[in-house]
């Protein structure tokens, strides 16, 4: 077991695309870590790169201390769980564990110890002498992990491995995984785009955008304290809701005011003092519908659309803000709101009113870097830009 | 009247099943023929050639058979064309399936233009090049040998671009599993991707076969005696051997096509996968 280490690392592909950019990052041992982030944003490539299946324009990789970036994949001491399983058809599932043990000489009392190991580790025992087009999705999926943990390696990579499971088999999996990665504390890099996965698998989850690293941090503080517009909005489902806003020096704490057809304001103390225009974000369950006692009303809108989830429900509430994105278009000033089903079902087309949690919301600038009080950003490079 | 009638459907299956066994008929008549006169005796071949019994021996005799032994070297003729067929076919599938594969998965430089060229040699003939092969291989000291009936015909622009299609099609995290697991790229190829590409090997190891099964013209100019010399110039020798016997020739045909055929049936599961997927991705 030993931390993965990246230092400096690009890769720009032959016609000029650039995969990743000067991207550092550490896996402490035992540690997973998630890298998380939509399709194209250079995840899968880090970890080709570890595996060694791609090679480096510029950087360093180390595994357990070792410089591995210029050594084959076969001598950089790690497995790889792919997105296909990539069982050898032709194989048993025996022989398949086998294989990587062949491969790096192991005498056969070796082989045999350690398959029976890994055997009981992941009851693989009525599987052995089939082959993987005789097995279940899932059953491929462990004999995927087997293969791998039969290796001892130094690190584990994974690519999507949950991906190609069914719902059901996906969570109880990911659980059985996070489990085993846990008891064995093997230092894993595991790769998804899926921020369910992350939230619930990762040590630390690491966001990745265009090829640039956006945030490292648990999922708690990628949660409550995104660094900038693009994390904020990528995880959480549904997404953050983001609004333009200009900012103003108040009395004590600054004043934003939500721009649109129409236009709010509020006091954002969580916010450092400064002018000009802003993006706003709340997070669903930050936002309520109707008047409690307390709060007051942010703004008035109209339902457009209804979505119950049994345990809770979406509200889709029209106003008339300027909402954004990531990539800066502006939306149609539609808000998410998350609430309880307790309570009438509103209908759409019903009038309501918006409430804010006090304190809640999360203030970008127009670079898209967090405006956060308590936020200091570390490196000016891999912003979201707006 | 509708070609969605119950009618039209039926009439235009019955016309389509009538033409299939009429193609099919030209095919078969000949060897059918070819059969039942290996088993006549001499005499009943020509005379009986106009009618339905030309098909049907009575009763069959395996005189014929014998005579090919006793006429002519059949068994050194025969081992011969194995040989020949043996180096051609499995050279053929080792040098092949390797070009296939280099060119299908390797980026190197002059890639694209070796598969141009590769694509370009479809449409050589042999007798297009035999006269200067000829000379070729007199220099190189083959004349009357195997390997000069071998090595012109090993690598094959056609079961390249067989495999390499075919190689194009398989998944690539086989390989790059096979990699991270400790295989190096020769290991990787023999234990997990050629296991894998058993219809690829089939398809090229019947076709390769057929072809190199019936070659004239090229062993006809490179040997000259019969210890090298395959088959379709023994049974091109055998007619001209006196006394003309027909019904030796037919058994002679008979023991010349059975190799093949029953290559074929033993291979054909794999030969119509390996049609039916090559070129195509899964």
């Amino acid at each position: 077991m030993g931390a993965i280490e990246l230092d400096g690392v690009e890769k720009v592909y032959g016609g000029g695309v650039h995969a990743v950019r000067g991207l550092d990052l550490t896996i402490s041992e035992a540690e997973l870590l998630v890298l998380l982030g939509p399709s194209g944003c250079g995840k899968t490539t880090v970890l080709r790169l570890v595996a060694g299946l791609e090679s480096l324009t510029e950087g360093e990789i180390r595994v357990a201390g070792r410089r591995v970036d210029q050594m084959p994949p076969s001598k950089r001491d790690v497995a790889m769980i792919f997105q296909s399983y990539a069982l050898y058809p032709h194989m048993t599932v025996r022989k398949n564990l086998a294989f990587p043990l062949r491969m790096r000489g192991a005498s056969k009392d070796e082989r045999a110890r350690r398959i029976e190991h890994v055997t009981g580790l992941l009851s693989l025992e009525p599987l052995l002498d089939k082959l993987p087009g005789e097995l279940s999705g899932g059953q491929q999926q462990r004999v995927a992990i087997g293969r791998a943990l039969v290796r001892e390696p130094a690190a584990f990579l994974m690519d999507e491995p949950l991906s190609n499971l069914d719902a059901q088999l996906r969570s109880r999996i990911r659980a059985d995984l996070a489990e085993l990665q846990r008891r064995l504390a093997i230092t894993t890099l595991f790769v998804t785009h899926d921020q369910t996965e992350a939230m619930t698998l990762g040590d630390r989850v690491a966001v990745m955008r265009e090829g640039c690293l956006q945030q490292v941090g648990t999922p708690d503080e990628l949660y409550r304290s995104p660094t900038n517009v693009f994390v904020a909005w990528f995880v959480g489902s549904p997404s953050m809701n983001l609004v333009r806003g200009r900012a103003a020096e108040g009395v004590g704490t600054p004043t934003v005011t939500l721009v649109g057809d129409t236009e709010a304001s509020f006091r954002a103390p969580s916010m450092q003092t400064g002018e000009g225009d802003v993006i706003v974000g709340w997070r669903p369950e930050d936002l309520a519908l109707g008047a409690p006692e307390g709060d007051r009303p942010l703004l008035n809108g109209s339902v457009s659309r209804v979505e119950s989830l049994g345990s809770e429900r979406l509200v889709y509430v029209q106003t008339g803000l300027t909402t954004t994105s990531p990539e800066g278009e502006d939306g149609s000033g539609t808000l998410v709101v998350r609430t309880p089903t307790s309570g009438p079902v509103p209908r759409p087309g019903e009038n309501v009113s918006l409430l804010v949690r006090e304190g809640s919301e999360h203030v970008f600038g127009a670079d898209g870097v967090s405006l956060a009080a308590t936020f200091h950003p570390r490196r000016s490079g891999p912003a979201a830009g707006t | 009247m509708s070609l969605d009638h119950p009618l039209a459907r039926r009439l235009l299956r019955v016309g389509a099943l009538i033409a299939i066994t009429a193609s099919a008929l030209v095919w078969i008549l000949p060897v059918a023929f070819i059969l039942a006169a290996s088993l006549k005796p001499d005499a009943a071949v020509l005379a009986e050639a106009g009618g339905l019994k030309a098909f049907w021996p009575s009763p069959p005799t395996l005189e014929n058979y014998g005579d090919v032994f006793d006429r002519v070297a059949f068994g050194r003729i025969f081992l011969n064309s194995m040989i020949v067929n043996a180096g051609i076919v499995l050279g053929g599938l080792l040098v092949n399936s390797l070009a296939g594969y280099a060119l299908a998965r390797l980026r190197f430089r002059g890639r694209a233009v070796t598969i141009a060229l590769m694509l370009a040699l479809l449409i050589v003939p042999l007798e297009a090049i035999a006269v200067p092969l000829f000379y070729e291989i007199t220099f190189l000291g083959g004349r009357d040998s195997y390997w000069a009936q071998i090595v012109p015909f090993v690598a094959n622009a056609f079961s390249i671009y067989l495999f390499y299609s075919f190689f194009l099609g398989l998944p690539k995290e086989l390989e790059e599993a096979a990699r991270v697991d400790g295989a190096g790229p020769f290991r990787t190829f023999f234990q997990v991707v050629a296991p894998n590409a058993r219809p690829a090997f089939a398809s090229v190891a019947i076709i390769t076969f057929l072809l190199s099964w019936g070659l004239y013209l090229w062993p006809l100019m490179i040997t000259s005696t019969v210890d090298v010399r395959p088959l379709p110039l023994g049974v091109a020798e055998f007619r001209t051997l006196p006394p003309l016997q027909w019904g030796d020739v037919m058994a002679f045909a008979v023991m010349m096509i059975a190799p093949a055929v029953v290559l074929f049936l033993a291979l054909q599961r794999w030969f119509v996968a390996g049609v039916a997927t090559a070129g195509v991705k899964r």
